[in-house]
């Protein structure tokens, strides 16, 4: 919005032209994370006190709330400040009129809404396992996934240029106009879509179980989606680094930028020990946001690089759980997801978490590293 | 008026149809009547022999589990069914239809449904459905959704239907099971005055722990020379077991046969044989169990464990409740084909001999038994359908209210889970402190209502496909402390069927999987035997390819010893490890699993001589992992219990403690408010100091 309105203002020429800076897509970004963070930290004592007045309060097995070791009875649902605050922020920052900012926007509020029912119904419920079932879970998140990959494969409604909307990025290729290939999935485009969208927000949901470990772990990946944002929006960099340029992609740099300020201001509370826990409500709609930048930047195989913390967790928790624990009947890892097999082996919280950042930090360093390797 | 009677396959679902058919003549003489059953159930041999037209619309039984070639046979079967019962509903255009449940009776209401739903409602198609069982069947349950009533023969069953719709009727008994005299049926025997008939039948197929059980105890009766026993092994010649067969091979293992033994497959006469009966040896269907019971013969009932709901059990149970049978439970042994359901010969000819040795007791359970028989649930239908049929004018005398048990008969199922959360909400603790809570007392055990239920449910569990409900079986003979089925224990622990072959190849072993044999160790720290039994399997298990039975059998064996050592008792002493056990756990001390590295150095402590430990220990004191650390000081600890007075060790550990690393990556958080918070509310409890 205020992108807008001085662009709107510069149009009077001098001295109005100076606003022209508020539209730069660095100054935008970083007062969107400056907005968010300020957000956060004003916003979060008092819902935090809302939340838990609430009832919105943790309901992990086995433990007595009252019990001086016991964590349990910490207000949850704190994903809901990063909402607001991230809307707050994309209302002022973002560019209202771009198709990016909706699909954005879109993917928080289904992916929130979806955490949120499940939130309350675990706290109805008393216990952690009342939440919504996985199938009613998979239904919806596949069903915004394919909504998604339609409105991104249609020529009426897509955002990216027409001839290559239907393509996917794949690691180290060149695209056809710089003598390269564009890998075209024609109407398979928007299955993948939806599975990637899937995969990512299951992803980012599983790593929440540890303070301070899905905000940190998630900061790395959205900082090397937002910087190839900027890469790609730019067709002088896309010229220089050989990518086919997005116009517009630009405001996945702002959102980006929005969610960064959002996570750190959300660690300023969630740091061990935690006063508040985002919730599934955080979770699914941090990794539905995510999923939504890898799938507008078309660097759905960056992903792999980027977040490949969030598949070792994953893939480890399908084979621990899914063949291990229901199928055969034994443990293969101590416990899953694998951040709690850390803790089982004697490693304090505190540091699993910073272990884990660290190497999601190392990841996202790799995927930056990718970007001139054509 | 015209009413379609469906349902079948057993004689347990023919029987009340057939009672009912005749309580309606009785009331309208003019009633028109169609059977709607399956091919293959015994409705098709009965039918014939009495006057009511019989149709057939193809069903089978529902497999369980998830999608399957059995489940799409199933699927296929019954839309043909539904087709056909369909065809025949339009052609016969019932008044009423009267369902007796089973897969025998699914296509008839079913297809009423979708007649139902195909004409908006417009063609009502009342139907009534008869529940026999104390807990339905998924068919049964299904099939309520569309049926307009359900009378039920437990009142036990109402929980599981809609409110208002059910309503208890009691058991439908045909009027010709009481047509034969007790004198004459004996006098066509050829009975004596002071022989004692014996019946025994495990319905018309046959029941396998009946027919073995009771050729077992044949020589057990031998010295008796008063009574004569009439056995109907059943008909089944299936590929896993033939009655007659297996029957004729055991009876002649046996060499002689005594000659006041008579083995036939189908008593064709049932009515007579069981008029002269002084005693009846029966599974527990609704049928059998109750028809017996109508006639107020003493029996001894054997359900058949494990099958869906665990109705037969449930049945037997509600009626043994109010003293009508004596109730044997099945329970698993080891055979060379694995676990299979038995009652041993021994046990049954104790039971027949204390019957028959006890006139009173014989008298006490044939007077309960016809106490609990209702000879109107018949009536009682009728007239519901005929209301249903809109004949309103239906006037019936005296037709007494339902005979309900007092409320200690109802038996309610619960899931293997519920039946185990109960236990440990009863006994105050969960499975999972197995090794931390230590032996459960005696009295703790004994004061648990219905320990003889939990202790066969437990042990049937270990029967079961799925190592889930298995799993539940283990933990329930733990915490029920079962001791006689320790075998059945120790055979999970030590059985070494290899498991289906994808699960191999996923990482699986045996058919007993990890989390089974791991819980069988938490099991055997509570029931706390030491034999040699079971030490051989200790020693087995302490090689396990799976970590976790490594590890819990080394929790077993620090429990097993902690829990004698400081011990007063002079009948209870520390356990004297042979030289195999603590070698072994020496060598867990450096096995790939840290977990498992963990727990054989804490319990190295336990079973090792003091210099052997400080062996092991002494070069860990720098380790890099924090657990391995910890275990090291766990087992000095263990040691001081132990060697508390021997000075020697003492100071070689004195002489090298101080270079242990003492950092650590291991905190627990600690909340001083919490504690706090629940010191205030402890205090502002009712008694607490205010």
């Amino acid at each position: 919005m205020i992108g807008l309105i001085a662009r709107w203002l510069a149009g009077f020429g001098d001295p109005w032209d100076a606003f022209r800076v508020l539209d730069y897509v660095s100054v935008r970004g970083i007062g969107a994370a400056i907005t968010t963070l300020l957000f956060m930290l004003l916003l979060t004592p008092p819902m935090i006190r809302k939340l838990f007045l609430a009832g919105q309060r943790d309901t992990q097995r086995d433990f007595d709330p009252q019990l001086a070791r016991s964590k349990r009875g910490t207000p949850t649902m704190g994903g809901m400040i990063v909402l607001l605050s991230l809307f707050a922020s994309m209302f002022l920052w973002m560019n209202p009129l771009s198709a990016y900012t909706w699909v954005l926007g879109s993917a928080l509020l289904v992916f929130g809404m979806l955490g949120a029912v499940d939130d309350v119904n675990k706290v109805r419920g008393g216990k952690a396992d009342a939440g919504l079932s996985r199938p009613a879970k998979l239904i919806v998140q596949t069903g915004y996934g394919l909504a998604l990959g339609m409105f991104l494969y249609s020529n009426a409604t897509t955002p990216f240029p027409e001839q290559i909307s239907d393509t996917i990025g794949v690691l180290f290729l060149k695209p056809s106009i710089y003598g390269g290939l564009d890998v075209h999935l024609g109407w398979f485009y928007i299955v993948f879509v939806a599975f990637v969208v899937v995969a990512i927000a299951n992803a980012v949901n599983l790593i929440d179980g540890l303070d301070g470990l899905a905000a940190g772990t998630t900061i790395p990946p959205v900082m090397v989606f937002g910087v190839f944002a900027y890469i790609l929006g730019n067709f002088r960099l896309c010229d220089y680094l050989l990518y086919n340029n997005l116009p517009g992609v630009h405001e996945v740099t702002v959102f980006a930028a929005a969610l960064i300020g959002a996570l750190v201001g959300f660690l300023w509370y969630n740091g061990y020990p935690a006063e508040v826990f985002m919730g599934d409500t955080g979770s699914l709609s941090l990794g539905g946001a995510l999923a939504a930048m890898v799938v507008l930047t078309k660097q759905e195989f960056l992903f792999i690089i980027a977040g490949g913390l969030f598949i070792f967790v994953n893939v480890t928790h399908v084979i621990g759980d899914r063949i291990g624990i229901s199928l055969l009947g034994k443990r293969i890892f101590y416990r899953t997801p694998i951040h709690h097999s850390y803790e089982f082996l004697g490693l304090a919280e505190t540091k699993v978490s910073l272990r884990f950042a660290i190497v999601a930090f190392v990841l996202a360093m790799m995927a930056l590293a990718t970007v001139k390797i054509r | 008026m015209k009413v379609l009677l469906t349902g079948g396959g057993s004689g347990g679902h023919v029987s009340p149809m057939l009672a009912v058919a005749d309580a309606l003549r009785s009331l309208k003489p003019d009633l028109q009547f169609l059977y709607v059953g399956v091919p293959q159930g015994l409705e098709a041999t009965i039918l014939p022999r009495t006057n009511i037209p019989i149709e057939f619309a193809p069903s089978i039984g529902m497999p369980g589990g998830k999608l399957s070639p059995a489940m799409l046979r199933f699927l296929l079967t019954f839309m043909a069914g539904v087709f056909k019962a369909m065809l025949i509903l339009m052609k016969y255009k019932p008044d009423v239809i009267v369902a007796s449940g089973g897969f025998a009776s699914a296509p008839s209401v079913f297809a009423a449904g979708v007649w139902r739903a195909l004409t908006f409602g417009m063609w009502k198609l009342p139907v009534y459905l008869h529940e026999q069982n104390a807990v339905p069947g998924r068919m049964n349950l299904a099939a309520a959704r569309i049926a307009n009533k359900i009378g039920l023969a437990h009142e036990a069953g109402k929980r599981w239907f809609p409110a208002g719709k059910a309503e208890t009727v009691g058991y439908p008994v045909r009027g010709s099971v009481h047509e034969v005299t007790r004198e004459q049926a004996r006098e066509e025997l050829n009975l004596g005055e002071d022989e004692r008939y014996i019946v025994v039948f495990g319905g018309s197929q046959g029941a396998r722990t009946i027919n073995r059980s009771v050729v077992d105890a044949l020589p057990f009766l031998s010295t008796r020379n008063d009574i004569r026993i009439i056995h109907a092994s059943g008909t089944i010649k299936g590929s896993e077991y033939d009655s007659a067969r297996d029957t004729e091979e055991r009876l002649k293992e046996l060499g002689r046969v005594p000659e006041w033994y008579q083995r036939v497959d189908y008593l064709h006469d049932m009515p007579k044989h069981l008029a002269a009966a002084d005693l009846a040896v029966i599974r527990a269907g609704a049928g059998a169990l109750l028809e017996v019971c109508a006639l107020g013969i003493p029996s001894i009932v054997i359900p058949k464990a494990n099958l869906p709901g665990d109705s037969q059990v449930a049945n037997a149970r509600q009626l043994a409740a109010v003293g009508a049978i004596d109730l044997v439970y099945e329970e698993p042994s080891l055979t060379e084909s694995g676990l299979i359901e038995e009652v041993p010969g021994e046990k049954l000819a104790e039971r027949i001999h204390a019957l028959l040795d006890g006139p009173s007791r014989r008298g006490e359970l044939a007077h309960c038994a016809k106490q609990s028989y209702d000879p109107q649930a018949a009536l009682r239908v009728a007239v519901q359908v005929l209301q249903f049929g809109g004949v309103a004018d239906v006037q019936v005398d005296d037709l007494k209210p339902v005979l309900n048990g007092n409320g200690k008969t109802q038996i309610t199922y619960e899931t293997p889970t519920q039946l185990r959360r109960g236990v440990e909400k009863r006994l105050g603790f969960i499975f999972e402190k197995a090794y931390s809570h230590g032996r459960i007392e005696d009295d703790e055990i004994t004061r648990l209502e219905d320990l003889d239920y939990l202790r066969y449910r437990g042990a049937a569990l270990l029967v079961h496909g799925a190592w889930q409900v298995r799993n539940e079986g283990i933990k329930l003979l733990g915490l029920t402390r079962h001791e006689d089925r320790l075998m059945l224990l120790l055979h999970v622990l030590t059985d070494r069927t290899p498991a289906p072959k994808l699960h191999r190849y996923l990482g699986g072993d045996w058919k007993y999987v990890g989390f089974e044999r791991r819980n069988v160790l938490s099991s055997l720290a509570f029931i706390g035997v030491w034999n040699t039994r079971v030490r051989d399997a200790v020693v087995l298990s302490l090689d396990d390819p799976y970590y976790e039975v490594r590890s819990a059998t080394l929790k077993l064996l620090r429990t097993l010893q902690r829990d004698r050592v400081g011990v007063m008792d002079p009948e209870i002493r520390p356990i004297k490890f042979d030289d195999e056990i603590p070698a072994k756990v020496r060598h867990l001390c450096r096995d790939n699993s840290l977990e498992v590295r963990v727990e054989a150095l804490h319990t190295f402590g336990w079973v090792g001589a003091p210099n052997d430990v400080l062996d092991v220990c002494l070069p860990l004191l720098q380790h890099q992992k924090v657990l391995v650390r910890e275990g090291v000081l766990k087992a000095f600890h263990a040691l001081l219990n132990r060697y508390g007075s021997e000075r020697d060790w003492i100071d070689r550990l004195h002489g090298e403690l101080d270079q242990f690393l003492i950092t650590s990556v291991a905190v627990h958080p600690y909340f001083p408010l919490k504690e706090q918070y629940a010191m205030l509310q402890k205090r502002l409890l009712p008694g607490g100091e205010a």
